[in-house]
């Protein structure tokens, strides 16, 4: 729950009603095609500098969203602006040279390192794309990364599978860090990680934004984690942001059933707290095939008869704080 | 449970050491160490044939028909056959050519199936589309019956026996290095890859091949065996190797007609390709299993 | 409620035999869980706590695995003496277990119904249609919303919650005097994981179950367990009851785990974090094994083995400190 910083004023990235659909299956020959709706309409905008969490349920959407912001997968329809570039219009050059300055850090640290190469070669790999310095000067450079995370230099010449999972976590974001990007997406970081590592983990993260001065997206579906590392946090649900505002402020002013039911879910490690739980019946909509208006409404405890008809709008409930509910 | 290697200090022992460590899993196995011992022998006879073989000039294809039939003995441990010539330096001297042809046809095989199998995977949609109904097209046909089809338009002779084989066995590679390929490519190492910005080739030749290149490795060792098996096909169709020079599937096709009062003539080289066949098979198998844990950090998660 | 022990373990060793040495997994770990109670087991990855409960029903993988010492007692009898055909009456009949996927342990090509009927006609002699009752009975127990659907439904029709519950039904519908549940909700979704870790609550309440709840998550331990027991590199460091485990935890490893966790509402910029990694489990360490990550480690914790003692009443602590 970081306080926003002052110098926290140009934006950096913008995003406007991106959505993402992908085609199921066809089933039968002369049928359309039916769409999965992972995406549905997000639009946020995050400032240099900034944190945000981007916390959900599985099939929110929330992983989706970050890999067609750096158009990892080529969104459906939406807006991305870059430093006030529209990235749709990008060409393979000028969306390599966007690779630079957005990266993204993956969840399995077991699968997103390629176990025929060596970390020194894994870690020196985005120099050699973009063509950045000798070979001798790489080196240095590599050298310089990894103490960065927190690794032994001699780590280089060893094999990621040689590696604990907290420790390919470090070399996957000493790998990100070589090309000192402005935005790093990282999609679930801690999640496959003990929580003892966890804790590095997330702290070398803040360390590194300190440092460096690059703005986060963090997707989550652990709102703790997401709360403690976050300045501003954004609730999704079936491929929309339901909540969006200031960390301190979902935690104490949750304002969509939602937020709330998710807040309460958590399991409080302190047995003599004894809040009363909203626990949401049923199950998460599948996304092929979703609830009219309001997404939530199947499982949202005051659920009237207008949310099963009109699709509620994002309103202003606070400073920085939007939520979308007929309830608001 | 994952072990997790923990930090050593002679870290760059660890390459060798894991080597070291394939070569011991592979020779626990008694059957492998047996398979790999027959192909060494072969190998060094195949290297060694004219230092090896009694009678290298007959071995090559010399009559000599003096010693006709001659049953084994002292002078010739295998006999001879109906020319006279020492069976025992026609099989050493044979083992060179199927070695050599097998080899010649892995490699062609490799080199076709493999690429376009990284094609298909990669690509998908058309070009997959394309390459995999051209090489179910090939597969649809008998191989053998293919090979014969092939060398009786292209002539009969070693070369075109070679060719005749290869062209039903590539498809073989594409399918295999194709599945590979698809699993891959949606690994997040590959788009880790894409996400720094590496070019399609970078991310085929440098992150998707090395990966997939295990299952070639043991395929390609199955396939030595089967690839001498159908070169020994040929010959004794009289597709292959034309005499007089030595090869064993010609040498079982000689010795047919005087099997019942000569049986030494066929069974010998007969034996020859059981066994080669046979020490590949198995070294094939051992080679899997030693490779398996390797390609098991695909399903290491926790 | 005079407290009856239902399942001791004492002194369990499982040692898994691999390249790189003897992987003491499990390295003489003692606990007990009384009837109606839940037992908490807490630890990382690799701590032993699922290797000890497998160890419990005898399905350790063997080889590599082997439980090479220690007791199990159950109703009067060790079950490491119990010849195989009387443990597998005791396996998913008297002790049940379910696991992280649930997925992975209902088979894929039988209906939910059939696969429940089959256990109740093997382990408890019902007909077919007393069995298919009780199943529609045990579903609806397990909060499972119109039973006799899903009891048509294939496991992969359902959502991971629904298998849980699935599997919930088929322990309850057994009498098991003893449910293991091993990391019952991680897989799921916290808003089902909620549900799940209810509908435990509540069958613990109705049926008195007792339960032994493997988990990494110090939250779900609050929240369900009455006893703890945190374990450590294949050891037992810490067991004491939920609210003196809590209030004041003695083992430096238990307080560096809580403060470790980000807590909803807490402001602070840095996580306490323990420094380092679990030693491997095939080193060999004569002293304590967290004593190279402890804060507060003196020079003994390294050389000799600290023994559990009792701290205060039924609070172990394995520390000098």
């Amino acid at each position: 729950m970081l306080p926003l910083n002052k110098k926290m004023k140009e934006i950096l990235l913008e995003v406007k009603n991106l959505t993402k659909h992908f085609p199921l299956e066809k089933t039968r020959l002369f049928r359309r095609t039916r769409f999965v709706f992972a995406v549905n309409g997000v639009s946020f905008s995050l400032k240099k500098g900034e944190t945000l969490g981007l916390v959900g349920e599985s099939g929110c959407g929330k992983t989706t969203t970050g890999r067609a912001i750096l158009r990892l997968i080529e969104p459906t329809s939406g807006i991305v602006n870059f430093e006030g570039q529209d990235l749709a219009r990008f060409d393979n050059r000028e969306l390599k040279a966007f690779r630079r300055n957005a990266q993204i850090i993956f969840q399995d640290p077991f699968a997103s390192l390629n176990p025929q190469m060596t970390v020194g070669a894994i870690v020196e790999e985005p120099l050699l794309v973009h063509g950045i310095a000798t070979k001798a000067k790489r080196i240095e450079m590599v050298a310089a990364v990894m103490e960065k995370v927190g690794l032994d230099a001699d780590c280089m010449r060893r094999f990621p599978h040689e590696f604990s999972g907290g420790q390919r976590q470090r070399i996957g974001i000493a790998r990100v860090l070589t090309l000192n990007p402005k935005l790093i997406i990282a999609d679930e970081p801690v999640s496959a990680l003990d929580v003892s590592i966890q804790a590095q983990i997330i702290n070398l993260l803040v360390r590194l934004q300190e440092e460096f001065q690059m703005s986060y997206i963090f997707i989550s579906h652990d709102l703790a984690v997401v709360e403690h590392i976050s300045n501003r946090v954004a609730i999704m649900y079936l491929g929309k942001i339901v909540e969006i505002a200031p960390a301190k402020d979902i935690y104490s002013e949750p304002k969509h059933p939602y937020t709330k039911a998710l807040l309460s879910a958590i399991p409080i490690p302190d047995p003599k707290s004894c809040t009363k739980r909203t626990i949401l019946g049923g199950d998460i909509p599948n996304p092929a095939n979703f609830p009219s208006g309001c997404g939530f409404r199947t499982r949202c405890p005051m659920a009237k008869k207008i949310c099963r008809i009109e699709l509620p709008k994002m309103v202003k409930v606070g400073k920085d704080h939007y939520a979308a509910c007929h309830a608001l | 449970m994952v072990m997790e290697i923990q930090k050593t200090k002679h870290n760059w022992l660890n390459k060798g050491r894991e080597y070291w460590r394939g070569m011991n899993l592979i020779l626990k196995n008694p059957l492998t160490t047996f398979g790999l011992g027959i192909i060494i022998i072969l190998v060094a006879t195949a290297l060694l044939a004219p230092h090896l073989a009694p009678y290298p000039e007959q071995g090559r294809g010399m009559s000599n028909l003096k010693e006709r039939l001659v049953p084994p003995g002292f002078r010739h441990p295998f006999g001879t056959d109906n020319l006279g010539r020492d069976i025992l330096s026609r099989i050493i001297i044979g083992a060179r050519t199927s070695l050599k042809a097998a080899i010649a046809v892995v490699l062609i095989v490799i080199a076709i199936g493999v690429p376009l199998g990284l094609i298909a995977g990669y690509f998908g949609g058309k070009v997959d589309e394309i390459i995999m109904r051209f090489a179910d097209m090939i597969l649809a046909f008998p191989s053998l019956l293919l090979a014969i089809a092939i060398v009786a338009s292209l002539g009969p002779n070693l070369l075109n026996a070679l060719i005749a084989i290869s062209i039903p066995w590539w498809p073989w590679y594409t399918r295999l290095v194709r599945s590979q390929v698809i699993s891959l490519k949606e690994m997040q190492f590959v788009e880790s890859a894409r996400a720094i910005g590496a070019s399609r080739l970078r991310i085929m030749f440098r992150h998707i091949l090395p990966n997939c290149l295990s299952p070639v490795i043991v395929q390609a060792t199955l396939d030595m065996g089967y690839i001498i098996l159908s070169l020994a096909s040929l010959g004794f169709l009289g597709l292959g190797t034309q005499p007089p020079a030595a090869d064993w599937g010609v040498m079982v096709s000689d010795g047919r007609e005087f099997f019942l009062k000569q049986w030494w003539i066929s069974t010998f080289s007969g034996v020859a390709i059981f066994l080669t066949v046979l020490a590949f098979n198995l070294l094939g198998d051992g080679v899997r299993e030693a490779l398996d844990p390797k390609i098991r950090w695909r399903f290491q998660r926790k | 409620m005079a407290a009856v022990t239902v399942l001791s373990i004492r002194d369990l060793k499982t040692y898994f035999y691999t390249q790189e040495g003897v992987s003491r997994a499990v390295d003489g770990v003692s606990y007990h869980v009384i009837r109606g109670e839940t037992l908490g087991v807490v630890g990382e990855s690799g701590c032993g706590k699922s290797v000890t409960a497998l160890s419990i029903l005898r399905l350790i993988p063997s080889p590599p695995g082997k439980i090479v010492s220690g007791e199990i007692i159950f109703e009067g009898h060790n079950l490491m003496d119990l010849p195989l055909d009387k443990m597998r009456e005791i396996r998913g009949n008297k002790i049940s277990m379910i696991f992280q996927e649930p997925l992975t342990s209902l088979n894929p090509v039988f209906t939910i119904g059939s696969q429940l009927s089959k256990v109740f006609i093997l382990h408890q002699n019902l007909t077919k249609k007393e069995a298919k009752k009780k199943a529609i009975e045990m579903l609806s127990a397990c909060e499972m919303p119109s039973p006799e659907r899903i009891m048509k439904e294939y496991p992969y029709q359902l959502s991971g919650g629904m298998r849980q519950r699935a599997m919930i039904a088929m322990a309850l519908g057994c009498n098991s005097k003893v449910l293991i549940a091993d990391e019952p909700t991680t897989a799921l979704d916290v808003t089902i994981q909620a549900q799940i870790l209810d509908l435990t609550l509540q069958l613990r309440k109705e049926f008195g179950m007792t339960m032994i709840l493997i988990t990494h998550n110090l939250g779900i331990v609050a929240k369900a367990a009455d006893r703890v027991v945190v374990m450590y590199a294949g050891e037992k460091v810490e067991e004491a009851d939920v609210f003196s485990l809590f209030e004041k935890p003695r083992h430096p490893y238990t307080i560096a785990l809580m403060k470790s966790i980000p807590i909803l509402g807490r402001s602070e910029k840095f996580l306490k974090e323990v420094k380092g990694v679990v030693p491997a489990p095939y080193l060999e360490i004569s002293g304590c094994k967290f004593a190279d990550r402890c804060p507060e480690a003196m020079r003994r914790c390294h050389r000799e083995k600290p023994q559990l003692r009792e701290v205060e009443k039924g609070h172990l602590v394995a520390c000098f400190r």
